[in-house]
């Protein structure tokens, strides 16, 4: 059996290491300094221009991030959310602001230009209007956030950004499983058991193949680097393999059918950069 | 398939063995032959001049974690010591962390690479009858182990490797979620492990292995990262 890992072997000794080359360069100073030196980043680069390359991962990682933020904030505000959860919901609000203010400092510090959407521009209907429809829509944005940063990680050249990346990856996943557990009794499954199929129409694409499956699979997935874990693997149930590895999802600012902003779209109702407020 | 990990013969001997690395026994057995103090543990060297040294380090982790959480649920007080909830929970970290252990040596030497030995757990300061310390013990492993992913992506060169880490690693970071959880609610992380940016730690591979050597009898120890 060939698997993929045998495919991609040749690479680990005769690519060139685009990353670790540019180790040398910013990958050992802040995130600032690092962001500032990015020479592809022209300060005239108009706004269109910035959704290639690193820029445009990072603005595509802000879109999710104001959606999220506008999401939490709505749900703070709509009186449905049980005291006993609430200050894990404002925690949440919190690290989503906070990933909003970070990506769009990056973004400025290099230059570019961030996208502009305020909490307004986003609508969630009556997902707001009950603690369940809340906690359904919350788990379903965060697993989209996990699989959309998964998806285009390996695409960042950059090593600085490729850090902030993955540190905001893993805070999102750790959103995902407290969220995850509010909807179940016994709440013991933080991780994605499951094909999702019980989930609203609107967020079970998110469990489902992105585009194309081969790169992109459902997250009942069980083969990893080519190898069919569920039985290659000796001791552990398909159910246990597939819960055991998160998927990577499609998604791209300049392609509204990718499978991200196909699920993003759904609850985007304003303009970007209209400077409303 | 060059090489897959055998099944424990039985659960019992799996934990007489008190090792991490069962599924790798094949994958090293040559290694461990040429052990001469398997006491004190092996001198592992992880190159990280190529991404094998990289999934070596992640082996070496999902070892650590693996062997830890087996012995969790292996202790002859498991049920008494945990909430029913608390079981169900501990038994799919068990697999989770095995699933990844085992599909690292398999990887590794699909791709052609030689996986690190077998190690061996240093665990004699944990008391496994203790929920509170067997919690805060998982709580630093699993934090350890996310930011050992997020500081080490950036050392692998491979696209593919890349996004299998990301895979493992968010699975990780949900596993410290539901324990920091268990540990006080509505908790998400321990103190100090997100920043004011919303930035989960990334910790270098030099740091990860100081905080991870206490519990692992093996010296290991990182060379050529990347300047």
């Amino acid at each position: 059996m060939t698997s993929l890992l045998n495919l991609i072997d040749t690479e680990l000794t005769d690519a060139p290491s685009t990353r670790r080359g540019a180790l040398g360069s910013v990958g050992r100073l802040g995130l600032g300094a690092a962001l500032a030196a990015v020479p592809f980043l022209k300060p005239s680069a108009a706004k269109a221009q910035t959704l290639a390359g690193d820029a445009g991962i990072l603005n595509y990682a802000l879109t999710l991030e104001y959606l999220e933020r506008s999401f939490y904030a709505q749900a703070l505000s709509s009186g449905n959310i049980p005291s006993s959860v609430r200050p894990l919901f404002q925690t949440i609000y919190d690290d989503e602001a906070a990933h909003v203010d970070f990506l769009r400092n990056a973004l400025i510090g290099a230059e570019a230009d961030p996208v502009d959407y305020t909490d307004s521009d986003f609508e969630f209907g009556d997902f707001i209007d009950s603690f369940g429809g809340i906690a359904a829509l919350a788990q379903g944005l965060e697993d989209t956030g996990v699989r959309a940063y998964k998806g285009r990680a390996a695409d960042i050249t950059t090593p600085a950004y490729l850090e902030a990346a993955l540190r905001i990856h893993s805070v999102e996943a750790r959103h995902a499983a407290a969220i995850r557990r509010l909807s179940q009794s016994p709440a013991t499954k933080g991780w994605i058991s499951g094909d999702g199929s019980s989930a609203p129409a609107a967020i079970r694409p998110v469990y489902g193949a992105g585009q194309p499956a081969s790169m992109f699979p459902a997250e009942s997935n069980t083969t990893q680097g080519g190898i069919n874990l569920a039985t290659a693997l000796n001791g552990y149930t398909a159910t246990q393999v597939a819960e055991a590895f998160d998927e990577p999802l499609d998604g791209s600012l300049d392609m509204p059918s990718s499978t991200v902003i196909s699920i993003a779209g759904q609850f985007i109702t304003g303009d970007e950069g209209d400077g409303d407020d | 398939m060059s090489v897959l990990p055998p099944a424990p013969t039985t659960r019992r001997d799996f934990f007489k063995r008190a090792g991490f690395g069962l599924g790798a026994v094949a994958v090293v057995s040559t290694i461990q032959a040429c052990d001469s103090d398997p006491v004190e543990g092996d001198a592992v060297v992880l190159d990280f001049s190529n991404d094998f040294g990289v999934l070596n380090y992640a082996y070496a982790l999902e070892q650590l974690e693996a062997g830890f959480y087996a012995t969790v649920v292996g202790d002859a007080a498991f049920s008494n010591t945990f909430s029913s909830d608390e079981q169900s929970i501990l038994r799919d970290l068990a697999a989770h962390e095995g699933i990844h252990r085992d599909f690292f040596a398999a990887a590794i030497a699909d791709a052609g690479g030689t996986a690190i030995p077998t190690l061996t757990p240093n665990f004699g300061d944990i008391d496994f009858g203790d929920r509170d310390n067997v919690l805060a013990v998982a709580q630093t492993f699993e934090d350890l182990g996310v930011s050992a992913y997020n500081g080490a992506g950036k050392y692998i060169e491979n696209a593919t490797y890349l996004t299998l880490a990301g895979k493992i690693v968010s699975v990780e970071a949900r596993h410290a979620s539901v324990i920091a959880g268990l540990i006080m609610d509505n908790s998400i992380a321990a103190s100090g492990q997100i920043d004011s940016n919303g930035l989960d730690l990334a910790r270098e591979p030099d740091d990860v292995l100081r905080l991870a050597a206490p519990y692992i009898m093996d010296t290991i120890r990182v060379t050529n990262v990347p300047a």
